[in-house]
């Protein structure tokens, strides 16, 4: 079989929705049967997303177990621990959580909640069997409270957080970060969410009459794949650790298949983009039609106003704010949570000038689908993440706000961009700049209280990537070069999403893309603070996409 | 590369004929062989009457693990299941077919 049959086949065998099939496991396995004295090799099955199958209760934060909403400042104690969990129903599987006892209960992973000026002081015990260290994504912290992973817990060690919130009202999280193994401590379990109020984020909870696990609902959307006896697997190649992380069920606040009973009012859903490194193209359905929503909030918490919105792109760490009201839906048939196909953009094999497919490479998906692990879901493939039925409810009168926040004012930097280009040295490496993470080196060195722009340049050989900054949250400015599924979501302001008009800790740059953001490196700690930029797609974060920069004092 | 392109070729030829279930191999009939397993089911086709199983190695039948569709002998059998359930199963293999025969 020549070079271009072979690509044109494989480009054929995704579109045929079985992109994931070529991938060294199921190479193993196919041939290993073979010689097991089967004349024609058993075929696996193709991969599809469920398609309606959604019967098993969403998980919602409670008084107690998974996800228990706590105040923050009652947690003394956070234990990280090994255990078994009954992730598919029925089915124990070892699971990674942070443990923590309050009031006699114990809380797996809590939602940890909080006022801006409240003091966090809490034991960080390490139960695992490998270092780890806890980082409070999105938080403003000193490098030794972020978590940035130069400072770590050993197994059977502990390690002491004290800090003050100081951020804006929002849905942060915290999950690991020790150098090298946060994909896979974060894929085991270790994830919760910090929710930070304030007077703003109460207007719109007595306006909208919001309950927290009611009508206020936290989504924390995973991928994970599950071995033949349901526990959950980790294996990658180190072509699949270039990729990403891409698992073979879709779960929704760890449950597999989920579905939600809903009233006819107007619903919070806080989603989070949790996975290792799938993004989602993210909309409400009801049959074929695409419902109308608001994004409210990104990561750094609310926008000044609602904006209209049917589809958002989210990537691994985002997080979006979203009002869906359900007065507006039929009543006689559930509305989907789903993931719309989209182009995944595995484009590393491009002619980085042309951006054309380079001779003699196989291209985009296809060349994506001969590393993805067997059984994997494709990227970008139409997917349902969560069924939502609507049962008859007695009226509700809850009416969007105009006016949600006021976001602090947008100082832009004069003068030239700081550039940091995101690339591969074509020999299975991403970088920032040609730089790859060294614990000892500080490549990129700002000054306190100095405001930047950077300018985050993806190269067209290259894939989507979500670019995470500790320490301070920024704006976007700018997109230029955008791919044109993203363009289609544009505003008419120099290319940016509705999501760019809130504030963020990381973004979603796509291959081809630039984007401009502006930040601001005020903060009150005082003497040099060395922190994180890194890609967010976790496999790529622990193979080296990740830089120090350190705020001089 | 090449090992991908052969497999992803087979499967896609079975993919246009339509015939999915790839328990209907195309090797000579010959005597029949009987296995078991263990596996978590993926997808369920009460229609077609097969599952579509995540299975460990099967015990008789000499194949390794893998993620394979099959028919089972009456789709009755099927009623009780659920995607993402653990079962346990024996199968039969004929040389052409594999046919579910017990499922719990």
């Amino acid at each position: 079989m020549n070079h271009l049959t072979r690509r044109k086949l494989l480009v054929t065998f995704a579109a045929a929705g079985a992109a994931s099939l070529g991938g060294p496991l199921w190479r193993q396995s196919v041939f290993a049967a073979m010689d097991a004295g089967h004349k024609t090799a058993p075929v696996p099955a193709p991969p599809t997303a469920p398609t309606g199958q959604l019967t098993n209760r969403l998980r919602l934060p409670g008084a107690s177990g998974l996800y228990a909403a706590v105040a923050a400042k009652d947690v003394k104690q956070i234990t990280v621990s090994e255990m078994n969990f009954d992730v598919l129903p029925k089915l124990s599987s070892p699971f990674w959580a942070y443990v923590a006892e309050v009031g006699g209960k114990r809380l797996l992973n809590p939602t940890l909640l909080a006022r801006p000026g409240d003091q966090i002081k809490l034991r960080m015990v390490n139960r695992l069997k490998q270092p780890t260290i806890i980082h409070w994504h999105g938080l403003t912290n000193d490098d030794r409270n972020d978590g940035t992973g130069m400072y770590l817990s050993e197994p059977g060690k502990s390690f002491d957080y004290s800090f003050t919130v100081r951020d804006r009202a929002a849905m942060y999280w915290y999950h690991p970060h020790p150098p090298y193994l946060t994909g896979e401590q974060t894929y085991h379990g270790l994830a919760g969410l910090l929710i930070v109020e304030d007077d703003d984020e109460r207007k719109l909870v007595h306006a909208l009459d919001l309950t927290l696990g009611v009508t206020d609902i936290p989504l924390v959307i995973q991928d994970r794949s599950f071995n033949f006896e349901g526990k959950l697997e980790y294996k990658l190649s180190r072509e699949q650790m270039f990729m990403g992380f891409l698992g073979e069920e879709i779960l929704v606040n760890l449950t597999t298949r989920p579905y939600f009973d809903a009233a006819q009012r107007i619903y919070r859903f806080r989603i989070l983009n949790g996975s290792n490194a799938r993004s989602y193209r993210l909309a409400f359905a009801q049959g074929a039609r695409l419902l109308d929503h608001y994004l409210i909030g990104t990561d750094g918490g609310l926008l000044e106003q609602p904006l209209k919105v049917r589809e958002t792109f989210i990537g691994a760490a985002q997080r979006i704010d979203v009002l869906l009201d359900l007065r507006a839906a039929s009543a006689n048939e559930p509305v989907f949570l789903k993931s719309l196909a989209f182009d995944p953009m595995h484009n590393e094999s491009v002619d980085e000038k042309t951006g054309k497919p380079a001779v003699g490479a196989a291209q985009g998906g296809a060349d994506h689908a001969a590393h993805a692990a067997a059984g994997a879901l494709a990227d970008g493939v139409e997917m349902l993440l969560l069924r939502i039925n609507i049962k008859p409810s007695p009226e509700y009168k809850g009416k969007i706000p105009s006016q949600l926040s006021q976001l602090p004012k947008l100082a832009v930097a004069a003068g030239e961009p700081r550039r940091l280009t995101l690339g591969q040295d074509r020999k299975g490496n991403w970088n920032i700049n040609g730089w790859r993470f060294n614990m000892h080196e500080t490549p990129v060195r700002v000054q306190r209280g100095a405001r930047e722009t950077w300018l985050l340049q993806n190269n067209r050989a290259s894939m989507p990537h979500p670019m995470h900054i500790h320490g301070f949250q920024f704006r976007v400015l700018e997109r230029r070069d955008s791919p044109a599924q993203v363009t289609a979501l544009a505003t008419r302001q120099k290319g940016l999403l509705p999501q760019d008009f809130g504030l963020l800790d990381t973004v979603l740059v796509w291959p081809g893309e630039s984007v401009r953001i502006a930040l601001d490196f005020s903060h009150p700690f005082p003497g040099d603070q060395t922190y994180m930029f890194h890609c967010h797609n976790l496999e790529h974060e622990d193979t080296g996409m990740m830089i120090g920069y350190k705020v001089k004092a | 590369m090449l090992f991908a392109a052969i497999g992803a070729g087979s499967a896609f030829a079975h993919h246009e004929s339509g015939a999915q279930h790839s328990g209907q191999a195309q090797a000579p009939a010959g005597s029949q062989k009987t296995g078991k397993g263990t596996g978590l089911i993926q997808q369920i086709d009460r229609e077609k009457g097969a599952v579509t199983i995540k299975h460990g190695p099967l015990q008789g039948i000499n194949m390794p693990g893998m993620t394979m569709s099959f028919l089972v002998k009456d789709k009755a059998m099927l009623s009780k299941l659920q995607p993402l359930q653990k079962v346990d199963f024996e199968l039969t293999y004929d040389g052409r077919n594999y046919m579910i025969t017990k499922i719990k």
